[in-house]
């Protein structure tokens, strides 16, 4: 099953790029998940680490 | 690409006046290298993503460098270019690849811009107020094609004067560069680099000597017009879990430069030979990561039935196109 990026990046990536809100999370993500990293989890960086819920795109239909 | 560029070869013949690395790379690495992948144009159907990735990594952060250049915060441009790299990215096949897929484009970008977000090396300003970002080169020689004008070394005084009424067309080094920065006092070149493996310090060690970083530090003095010190690579190891950066500087003297000029005479002159013999001898200790290998590990005979199946030639490498 694929993650819950995969779905954002993949279903509606051009209603995504549309909303500076839901980039900005997106970005936040990649930030902790580099955070992360810098405390030694060197998976930190795997897809599936992310998880972008729904909630987190705000308008934007998927 | 465009197709508007003029051609790198002289009228009517194959003979390259205009040489960006690539081409002069694919030259010294293997004459029929060079004679499939610049003479005839050849590349592959599939592009790899290794390919893929390193141009939208690049792209990514030259875009973030114009931005920034523009007067935009750290943080929209940032947002500018994850907009963009979404976008462009958009058709990129899924989970083709754990290293380098969409995702690890994204974090790398990402990654790579926090953690130089507050940088020493800084782009520099040139002569005319504009930054030093996205630079095209031409760095014309004082030397042209002389294969088309036999015995011309037994003219002697006079061989300069008729070269240069014959061959009016003198050669051109071409290409362009990342930006200029400024880095402890000195200006070097910036260079980005992906790679799957660890980066060791035999990494960077393999850019010394290199024909990519002398022609960058080449130009890098052109556009400056005045020395710089080399090439600054910021290399960026993409693994699944983690992309982890190192920087490396490759250092160029001023006579190490002058080297490389005095055999690029020599390069050339063979490639006016191979141009005149019509014949590009195969250099069979450069196979190993050749694109070309399974072309040439068949007969001769069969060779370009193989390479028109898994080649095309329809937008053959010039380095004279415009970015």
């Amino acid at each position: 099953m694929s993650s819950e990026l995969d779905d954002v990046m993949n279903y509606d990536v051009l209603e995504l790029t549309k909303d500076d809100a839901a980039l900005l999370r997106l970005i936040e993500k990649y930030r902790a998940q580099r955070a992360q990293y810098k405390l030694g989890d060197k998976t930190a960086g795997k897809k599936e680490k992310v998880q972008l819920s729904l909630s987190d795109l705000g308008d934007i239909k998927i | 690409m465009t197709d508007e560029a003029p051609s790198q070869f002289l009228p009517g013949t194959k003979l390259q006046y205009a040489w960006d690395s690539v081409s002069l790379g694919a030259l010294k690495d293997c004459p029929r290298r060079y004679q499939y992948s610049i003479i005839k144009g050849w590349r592959s159907k599939v592009t790899g993503i290794d390919l893929s990735f390193g141009l939208a990594y690049h792209h990514g952060l030259e875009l973030y460098d114009r931005k920034m250049a523009e007067g935009l915060s750290h943080d929209d441009a940032l947002l500018f270019i994850v907009r963009d790299a979404l976008i462009s990215t958009i058709d990129w096949p899924k989970e083709e690849d754990s290293n380098k897929n969409r995702s690890t484009l994204l974090r790398s970008l990402i990654w790579y811009l926090e953690e130089f977000k507050d940088d020493n090396a800084k782009t520099v300003t040139l002569a005319n107020g504009k930054p030093a970002v996205e630079l095209s080169f031409t760095l014309p020689l004082d030397f042209g094609p002389r294969a088309n004008v036999p015995y011309l070394d037994e003219l002697g005084p006079v061989a300069d004067f008729v070269s240069s009424q014959l061959q009016p067309q003198n050669y051109i080094l071409c290409g362009h560069i990342d930006r200029l920065v400024s880095f402890t006092g000195e200006v070097f070149v910036m260079d980005r680099k992906t790679t799957k493996t660890t980066i060791s310090p035999s990494y960077f060690s393999n850019y010394d000597p290199d024909n990519q970083m002398t022609l960058y530090s080449l130009a890098g003095q052109i556009i400056w017009n005045a020395p710089v010190k080399g090439v600054i690579i910021d290399a960026a190891q993409i693994a699944v879990g983690f992309t982890k950066f190192e920087r490396g500087i490759t250092w160029r003297t001023s006579g190490q430069l002058d080297e490389w000029l005095k055999d690029l005479k020599y390069w050339l002159g063979q490639a006016e030979q191979y141009a005149a013999d019509d014949y590009y001898p195969m250099n069979d200790r450069s196979c190993r990561m050749c694109q070309f290998k399974k072309i040439c590990s068949k007969d001769p005979a069969v060779r370009e039935t193989f390479l028109a199946s898994d080649f095309d030639n329809s937008r053959p490498w010039n380095p004279l196109s415009r970015r």
